[in-house]
């Protein structure tokens, strides 16, 4: 689901910023319908992150929860809401990964139809994927994780990661040509 | 334009249309680099983690919308208000206190000041030197120290007499153990909260170091972790409440797991 999706189905027609200013007066119609809209995606990232689907369920829910600790300190400045939501994702997923250390389980896996389909050989090299992403820097693994794990279009990757489309086609060949050196033998 | 911008361009020709082969025909000579671009791509999306199941989606949305109604920030009065308060409350007890010893100065009378300031609370009673000569006298008797300070600092008989009966405060006494750490002990026994935080702290560290992983984040993550603080220690102290707990990968420049 692109990011554009989630704006697309914003049932309350007003601004970002009329909405941030009533999410301050905790107007639970605003918070209820960014729940509805964003869940997926920060589940997803969070997921994307721990492959732990238990543990995806507990960062998504509790980015909701840090969303209305902090809105007040919140100043919106034109990008998108989800923009926020994200930093909060990628705040609290590090926090629990290195809380953790969490070893990465084959149970724990919860991977698209492709892994289950393809059996053993497929889960292999998932598997050898995970751990060549994990050892890239940082940036190369989250520009990779939105664009081809989350398949969010450059555009919004760009916005999620504050940087210009340009930038960003030429971090995910960097990361690729990083993740393809992992990968060779 | 160097072999990394062309590849760039024809990846972003990729996101346009879609189509590999037009990336192919337009830079030929990359196709060694292409090629396998677009495989580790296809490849990642097989990782694409599933949708979320409706029940937890249900659940968070319900977590939501209670702490809508039960969190702090929601109810409180702004942070200048309350300011404003604590000011006017200073103003209105100094006004008192020296339109009292003027009163009393132009009688003639006694001073009141330390009637005064023993009902404002701020001066009378003796618990400051108490405290002190309990500290000393322990010293001097080599008795354990901690005990005897305890007991001086909890002795209500020695503070002002408007804070001797504190609300909330009736009855519970404290009682001073001589094992020296009788304050924590006595605030798990109270609250029924297991003091794990220091227990926590040393074992990340010993995780990092068993685990050939850098100590000085493993630390500072456990460190700043409150969750693993007894439930008396505020979670959220004053002035951090609405604070995230301190990002230890930003202080480092470490990327987290990465």
């Amino acid at each position: 689901m692109r990011v554009a999706d989630f704006g697309s189905q914003l049932h309350v027609p007003d601004s970002e910023a009329e909405l941030v200013r009533r999410a301050k007066a905790r107007d639970a119609a605003v918070w209820a319908a960014w729940h509805d809209q964003y869940y997926s995606f920060v589940y997803r990232y969070a997921a994307a992150r721990l492959q732990s689907p238990d543990d995806a369920e507990d960062v998504a829910s509790q980015v909701f929860l840090e969303a209305i600790k902090g809105i007040d300190r919140y100043q919106y400045r034109g990008r998108p809401i989800l923009a926020w939501f994200y930093g909060i994702a990628h705040h609290l997923v590090s926090r629990r990964f290195r809380e953790a250390r969490r070893q990465l389980a084959l149970s724990d896996v919860e991977s698209g139809a492709a892994i289950a389909e393809g059996g053993e050989e497929a889960l292999v090299q998932a598997l050898a994927l995970r751990t060549a992403l994990a050892r890239l820097k940082s940036e190369h693994q989250e520009v990779l994780r939105l664009r081809f794990l989350l398949d969010l279009p450059v555009a919004e990757v760009a916005t999620l990661l504050g940087k210009s489309e340009a930038a960003v086609h030429s971090l995910q060949v960097r990361a690729i040509a990083a993740l393809r050196r992992q990968l060779e033998p | 334009m160097n072999r990394d911008d062309r590849l760039t361009e024809c990846f972003r020709l990729l996101e346009e249309t879609g189509d590999i082969e037009r990336c192919l025909a337009a830079y030929p000579d990359l196709r060694d680099d292409i090629l396998p671009h677009a495989r580790i791509a296809r490849s990642l999306a097989a990782l694409r983690p599933g949708q979320p199941p409706a029940s937890a989606v249900v659940t968070s949305r319900r977590l939501l919308l209670s702490s809508l109604t039960s969190e702090p920030g929601g109810m409180t009065m702004p942070r200048r208000f309350a300011l404003g308060r604590v000011a006017a409350s200073f103003a209105a007890l100094t006004l008192l206190a020296f339109g009292a010893l003027g009163a009393s100065a132009a009688a003639g009378g006694p001073s009141p000041l330390p009637d005064v300031l023993d009902s404002l609370g701020v001066a009378g009673g003796n618990h400051g030197p108490s405290v002190r000569d309990a500290v000393h006298n322990a010293i001097d008797n080599d008795e354990p120290v901690g005990p005897a300070a305890c007991e001086a600092a909890h002795d209500r008989t020695t503070l002002p007499t408007p804070a001797q009966g504190a609300p909330g405060q009736e009855g519970k006494d404290k009682e001073c153990k001589n094992d020296g750490d009788g304050e924590a002990e006595g605030l798990q026994q109270e609250n029924g909260a297991p003091d794990n935080h220091g227990q926590n702290v040393k074992d990340a560290v010993q995780d990092a170091i068993e685990s050939d992983e850098p100590v000085g984040p493993a630390a500072c993550e456990a460190a700043h972790n409150r969750e693993t603080l007894p439930t008396p220690a505020p979670r959220t102290p004053p002035g951090q409440d609405g604070e995230e707990p301190k990002d230890c990968a930003k202080s480092n420049g470490d990327g987290g797991e990465d």
